[in-house]
C-alpha cells in the first residue's frame, strides 16, 4: 500500500472520511445549515478527485502499475466506467443532502447519523462499481444495503420499521443467494478474481462442451437472482412497493436511483467480464424479466393511488427498460453466435444518468409536499400549481421526461436503448417497451392534471413556503434533464469509451 | 436577402425564444399578446418571403435553405440538427405562420393567466413549424412530440366543457400514434445500411436497398408510419379524439388544431410514406382509398346529425382528411399535388370557420345551432366570411377548396372509379351539412341567444379577410401551390412510373 494506491481509492475514502466527519460535527455544534453546507462543500473533493482520475485516464497515466504497489490490480478498477458511475452516485448523494436538510429539521430530531449512513452507503456503491475481486464486491455490496435499511426505519413509525424490515430480510435474502453463486463460481474456476476467472473458464474447455457445465449455469443464474433483488426486476420486485411508500421520500429516491445505478454496473462488470465465455442463451433470459418488468410495473402502477407507490412499481417498469440495454449488450454475429457490444452497455449507462436526473426531482418534491403537510395520496397534490408553481411545474417536467417525450434526456436513452436492442435482433422487445411507454404515460399524466387542476379562490390554496436548497436542487436537476435531451453527445461518448475499456470490445 | 444564413431556423425558433423571453422576465400581462403578435406577424412575413423565393426546380430529394450541425455523434446513433424546404414544406409552413397571426388574435380576449397562454401558443408555433422542416427522423420525432404538451395544455387550461376528457383523450391518442412512429424510426435507423436518420438520404435512395428490409419488412415499418399518421390526419376509426378535442379548446387551440395540426399528419404520409417507401404505397393503394373513402362518408354522415358548431366542422374535417387518403392512394401525380393542396386549402377553409365559430360564441355564448339563427342581420360580416367558408368547404368552384377536390378525383378515378364515385358522394353530402347549417345559423329569425350580439372589431374581422383572401385567390389561381407542390411530388412519381 503506497500513496499512490491511496490516490486510486481517494473518492470513495473520501466518502467515507466525510461521513465520519459528519458525525463528529454533530457532536459538537447543533447548527444545522453548518452540517448541510459543510457536507456539500466537502462532496466536491470526491467530485474533482473523480474529475482528476477521469482526466489522468484520458492522457493515460493512471493505469501505470508500476507506481503502485499492485495491491489492487485486477480487484479495485480505476477506469472511466467505474468513476463515471461514481461521480454519478456522488452527485445523486449531493442532491440528496439538499433535498434532506428541510426535510430532516422537519422530521426528525436526529441528523448527523443520517448523513453519516447516507454517506456509508454511497461509499459501499462506489466500491461496488469498481470493484472486480468477489469478496470486494461483497462487502460493497453489504455496505450499500445495512445502512440503507437502517435509514429506512429512522422514522421508528411502525411502518417505517416494517418497511425497513422488509428491505432488510430481503437485502439478506439476496446476498446470500448471490454468495451462494459466488461460492459456485469459485469452485470452478479456483478464483475470486473476474477478469481471471474468465480465462480460467476459457481454459477448462471449448465453448461447445460448456454449453452444458451445470455448475456454471447454475452460478450464473443464482448470481442473476441475487442482482434482480437489487435492481428491483420482475419476479423478485414484492418488496419494491412496500419499501417505497413507508420509506422517508429523500432516502427512496436515493435508494431507487443510486442504488440501482451501482447494481447495474456491476450487473454489466459481470456480464461483459464472464458471460462472453458462456454460450447459453442469456440474452433471451434478461429480455423476458425486462419484458415482465416493464408490464408488471406499469400496469401496476397505473391503478395505485398513493404517489410513492406509484413510483415503487415505476421504478420497477424502468428496471426494464434498463434491462433491454443490457439484454442488447448480446450482438448477434455473423456465425449466428452472440458476441459483446458497446451499444447496450452505454446505452444502459445514459438512461442510468437521466433516469437519475428525473426520479431525484420527483422525490424533491415530494419530499417537500410531505414537509408541507401534504398527504401522500396523488390527489392530495390538487392545485400543486397555485400552492406552488415552480415546483410544480418542474415536477411535472420531470414527469415528462419519465414518460419518454422530448426534450428531455430520457427520451434520448430511449431510443438509444431501443435502437441498441433493435440491432440486437429484440425486435419484440422494443415493441412491448414503446407500448409500455404509452401506458406509462396514463398515470404519470394523471398525476400531471391533479397538479395542475385548481379550484378558483380555493382558500386553502395559499402559496407555500418552499425552501431554497430543495428548489435549488429541483432547479438542477431539471437543467440536467434538459441538458442531456438537447446535448447528449459528449456525455455518451465518456460512456461509450468506458464500456469499451470495460469489454475490450471497440 | 434570402440568402441570409440561418433564416429557415430563425423562422422556426423565433416563437420558442421570445416565449422562453417572456417566462423568465416579468413582462406585463397587458403586453405579452402584443407581443406575440408582433413575433407571429414577422414570422408570417418571413415564411411568405420563403415561399415566394422557393426554387421551384429542384430535383428529388433536393432542399432549399438547408441548416446542417451534428446532434448526437455517439457509436450507434447518429442525427443532426436538419432543416430545410421544399416545395411540399413550404407551402404548410406558410399555412402554420399565418394561422399563428389567426390564433393570437382569436385569442386577444383571453384574460385567464395571460401569459402563460401566449407562451403555450407560440411554444406550439416552433413545434409544428419544426415538423413540417425537419430532415432528420429523430429530429422530426422531436418536435412532433413537443407539439403534444401545450396543445393538452391549451385545451385542459382555457377549454370548456368536458376539457379534462378530451386533453387527456387527445394525449393518449397522440402518444399511442408516436409509438408507432417511433418504432417505425428505429426500425428504419437500424436496418438502413449504413445507419442513417438522415430524410435527404432516405427519399435519394427511396425504393431503393438502403434499407435492407426487403418488401414485407418495409411494409412492417410503412404501417408504423401510417398508423401513426393516420390518427393525427385523423382516419376513420381512429379519429374519435378529434371532434372531442375540438369541441372543447379553446378558439386559437382549434384553429391550430384543425388549421395545421391535422396537416402533420397528411404532411407524414406525403413525406415519409409517399416518397420514402412508394413501392408500399402503390401495392396497398386500394387499402388506403377504400380507409379514405369511409372517412369521407361517415365524417359526412355524422356530420349531418351535429347540433354543436365546432363538433359539425370537426366531423367535417374528418371527412375532408379522407380525401388526402384518396389521393395518396392514387399515386398519381394528380391526386398526389391534391392531397398537398387540401392540407393547405382546408387549413384556410377550416381556419376561417373555426374562426367564425369562436367569435360567435364569444358574443353569443352558445354554439348550439337550434339556438342561433339571423346572425345575418347581428354579425354581417362574421356571415359573410362564414358563408364564403362554407361555401369553399363543400368546394365550389372559384373557392380554393374546389380545386384540391378535383385534383384528387381526376387523380384517383383511372384507376379506383367505384371508390372516387363513393367520394364524391362525400362532397353531395357536404353541400347538405353546410348548406343547412348556414341556413339554419345565418338566415331565418333572429333567435333570443343572438339579440344583442354585435359584428367583429376591426382587429377580429383582420384575419377573417386575410383568409378570406387567401381561399378566393387560391381558387383563382391555383398554380401559386400547384406549382410548388409539384416540386416535390413530380419527381417521385416519375421516378415509380405513375403519371
Amino acid at each position: 500500500m503506497n500513496i499512490y494506491d491511496l490516490f486510486l481509492i481517494s473518492p470513495g475514502l473520501s466518502v467515507i472520511i466525510i461521513g465520519f466527519a459528519a458525525l463528529i460535527v454533530d457532536l459538537v455544534t447543533k447548527n444545522k445549515n453548518l452540517m448541510v453546507f459543510g457536507i456539500l462543500v466537502l462532496l466536491l473533493i470526491p467530485l474533482g478527485l473523480g474529475a482528476l482520475q477521469l482526466q489522468m485516464i484520458n492522457t493515460g497515466s493512471i493505469l501505470d502499475v508500476s507506481n503502485s504497489s499492485g495491491l489492487l490490480e485486477h480487484k479495485y478498477n480505476v477506469d472511466v466506467f467505474s468513476v463515471s458511475l461514481q461521480m454519478l452516485i456522488v452527485f445523486a448523494v449531493a442532491i440528496t443532502v439538499m433535498i434532506s436538510a428541510n426535510y430532516l429539521t422537519d422530521q426528525f430530531k436526529t441528523k448527523g447519523e443520517y448523513y453519516t449512513l447516507m454517506l456509508f452507503s454511497a461509499a459501499g456503491m462506489m466500491t461496488l462499481v469498481s470493484a472486480s475481486e468477489l469478496i470486494l464486491l461483497y462487502v460493497g455490496l453489504e455496505l450499500t444495503g445495512l445502512p440503507i435499511a437502517l435509514l429506512l426505519a429512522l422514522t421508528l413509525t411502525k411502518s417505517a420499521t416494517s418497511g425497513a424490515l422488509k428491505f432488510l430480510v430481503v437485502s439478506a435474502l439476496s446476498s446470500a443467494i448471490m454468495l451462494y453463486g459466488m461460492a459456485f463460481l469459485f469452485g470452478f474456476t479456483g478464483t475470486t478474481i473476474i477478469p481471471e476467472m474468465s480465462k480460467s473458464i476459457l481454459s477448462q474447455g471449448s465453448i461447445a462442451t460448456l454449453d452444458n457445465n451445470t455448475i456454471l449455469l447454475v452460478a450464473v443464474s443464482l448470481i442473476v437472482i441475487g442482482i434482480g433483488f437489487k435492481l428491483s426486476a420482475v419476479p423478485f420486485h414484492m418488496w419494491v412497493p412496500d419499501v417505497y411508500q413507508s420509506g422517508p421520500p429523500p432516502i427512496v429516491g436515493f435508494l431507487s436511483v443510486a442504488s440501482k445505478a451501482a447494481a447495474f454496473a456491476l450487473f454489466l462488470r459481470i456480464i461483459y467480464q464472464i458471460f462472453g465465455d458462456i454460450y447459453v442463451n442469456w440474452p433471451l433470459l434478461i429480455a423476458i424479466i425486462a419484458a415482465a418488468s416493464m408490464i408488471i410495473g406499469n400496469i401496476m402502477a397505473m391503478v395505485q393511488t398513493n404517489i410513492k407507490r406509484m413510483l415503487g412499481f415505476s421504478t420497477i417498469a424502468h428496471a426494464g427498460y434498463l434491462l433491454t440495454g443490457v439484454a442488447a449488450i448480446a450482438v448477434i454475429q455473423a456465425d449466428k453466435t452472440f458476441g459483446l457490444g458497446i451499444d447496450g452497455g452505454s446505452s444502459v449507462l445514459f438512461y442510468l444518468a437521466t433516469y437519475a436526473l428525473a426520479n431525484l426531482t420527483i422525490f424533491a418534491g415530494i419530499t417537500l409536499a410531505g414537509n408541507l403537510m401534504i398527504g401522500d395520496e396523488i390527489s392530495d397534490y390538487k392545485s400543486m400549481i397555485r400552492k406552488s408553481p415552480q415546483v410544480a411545474i418542474m415536477m411535472s417536467f420531470a414527469l415528462i421526461a419519465l414518460i419518454g417525450i422530448p426534450p428531455t434526456g430520457i427520451f434520448i436513452s430511449k431510443f438509444y436503448i431501443f435502437s441498441a436492442a433493435m440491432d440486437s435482433g429484440l425486435t419484440w422487445l422494443v415493441v412491448i417497451g414503446v407500448i409500455n411507454s404509452v401506458v406509462s404515460a396514463y398515470y404519470y399524466v394523471r398525476l400531471i392534471k391533479v397538479m395542475f387542476q385548481s379550484e378558483e379562490d380555493d382558500p386553502e390554496d395559499n402559496k407555500l413556503d418552499t425552501p431554497i436548497l430543495t428548489l435549488a436542487a429541483m432547479y438542477i436537476t431539471t437543467i440536467g434533464t434538459i441538458w442531456l435531451g438537447i446535448s447528449p453527445s459528449s456525455y455518451i461518448s465518456i460512456l461509450e469509451k468506458g464500456i469499451s475499456l470495460l469489454s475490450g470490445v471497440n | 436577402m434570402m440568402d441570409y444564413p440561418a433564416i429557415l431556423s430563425i423562422v422556426i425558433w423565433l416563437p420558442f425564444v421570445i416565449a422562453i423571453g417572456l417566462l423568465i422576465t416579468p413582462v406585463r400581462h397587458a403586453y405579452v399578446r402584443y407581443i406575440a403578435l408582433v413575433v407571429t406577424l414577422v414570422d408570417a412575413v418571413l415564411a411568405s418571403l420563403l415561399f415566394i423565393n422557393l426554387d421551384k426546380n429542384m430535383p428529388l430529394g433536393g432542399f432549399q435553405w438547408v441548416d446542417r450541425i451534428t446532434w448526437i455523434d455517439s457509436s450507434l446513433v447518429k442525427s443532426q440538427y436538419l432543416v430545410g424546404l421544399d416545395g411540399l414544406s413550404a407551402p404548410l409552413v406558410l399555412l402554420t405562420a399565418i394561422l399563428g397571426v389567426c390564433a393570437v388574435i382569436a385569442s386577444w380576449h383571453i384574460s385567464v393567466r395571460v401569459k402563460e397562454y401566449f407562451i403555450w401558443l407560440l411554444v406550439l408555433q416552433t413545434a409544428i413549424l419544426g415538423v413540417f422542416t425537419s430532415l432528420d427522423l429523430l429530429l422530426f420525432f422531436l418536435f412532433w412530440e413537443l407539439e403534444l404538451i401545450p396543445m393538452y395544455m391549451l385545451i385542459s387550461g382555457w377549454g370548456s366543457g368536458r376539457k379534462e376528457y378530451s386533453s387527456m383523450k387527445f394525449l393518449i391518442f397522440t402518444i399511442l400514434g408516436s409509438a408507432f412512429i417511433i418504432v417505425g424510426i428505429i426500425t428504419t435507423f437500424i436496418t438502413s445500411d449504413p445507419h442513417t436518420l438522415d430524410m435527404t438520404m432516405l427519399i435519394l435512395n427511396s425504393g431503393g436497398n438502403l434499407i435492407q428490409l426487403g418488401f414485407y419488412g418495409a411494409t412492417f415499418v410503412y404501417f408504423c408510419f401510417f398508423i401513426g399518421f393516420a390518427i393525427k390526419l385523423p382516419v376513420w376509426p381512429i379519429h374519435t379524439w378529434l371532434p372531442d378535442a375540438h369541441t372543447d379548446a379553446p378558439t386559437a387551440a382549434s384553429v391550430i388544431l384543425a388549421g395545421v395540426m391535422l396537416k402533420m399528419g397528411g404532411y407524414g404520409l406525403l413525406r415519409i410514406n409517399v416518397t420514402m417507401f412508394p413501392l408500399q404505397t402503390v401495392a396497398y393503394s386500394y387499402f388506403i382509398i377504400l380507409l379514405g373513402v369511409i372517412s369521407v362518408l361517415y365524417g359526412a354522415f355524422m356530420t349531418l346529425k351535429q347540433t354543436d358548431l365546432k363538433r359539425l366542422i370537426a366531423y367535417s374535417s374528418v371527412s375532408h382528411m379522407g380525401l388526402v387518403l384518396v389521393g395518396i392512394g392514387s399515386f398519381t401525380s394528380a391526386g398526389l399535388t391534391g392531397a398537398g393542396m387540401q392540407l393547405f386549402t382546408h387549413g384556410t377553409i377550416t381556419g376561417l370557420l373555426f374562426l367564425c365559430v369562436g367569435l360567435v360564441y364569444d358574443k353569443a355564448h352558445t354554439r348550439s345551432i337550434p339556438e342561433l339563427g339571423g346572425l345575418f342581420i347581428r354579425m354581417p360580416l362574421v356571415a359573410i366570411a362564414f358563408t364564403i367558408a362554407g361555401l369553399a368547404s363543400l368546394g365550389l368552384p372559384a373557392l380554393s377548396g374546389f380545386v384540391s377536390e378535383i385534383l384528387v378525383f381526376s387523380g384517383a378515378f383511372p384507376g379506383f372509379p367505384i371508390l372516387t364515385i363513393l367520394a364524391v358522394l362525400g362532397i353531395i353530402l357536404a353541400a347538405g351539412y353546410i348548406l343547412w347549417m348556414l341556413e339554419r345559423v345565418l338566415f331565418g329569425e333572429v333567435k333570443p341567444k343572438v339579440q344583442h350580439v354585435s359584428d367583429a372589431t376591426v382587429l377580429e374581422a383582420f384575419p377573417l379577410i386575410l383568409l378570406v383572401i387567401m381561399i378566393v385567390a387560391l381558387g383563382i389561381f391555383p398554380g401559386i401551390l400547384i406549382d410548388v407542390l409539384d416540386q416535390a411530388i413530380l419527381p417521385v412519381v416519375t421516378k415509380f412510373g405513375g403519371v
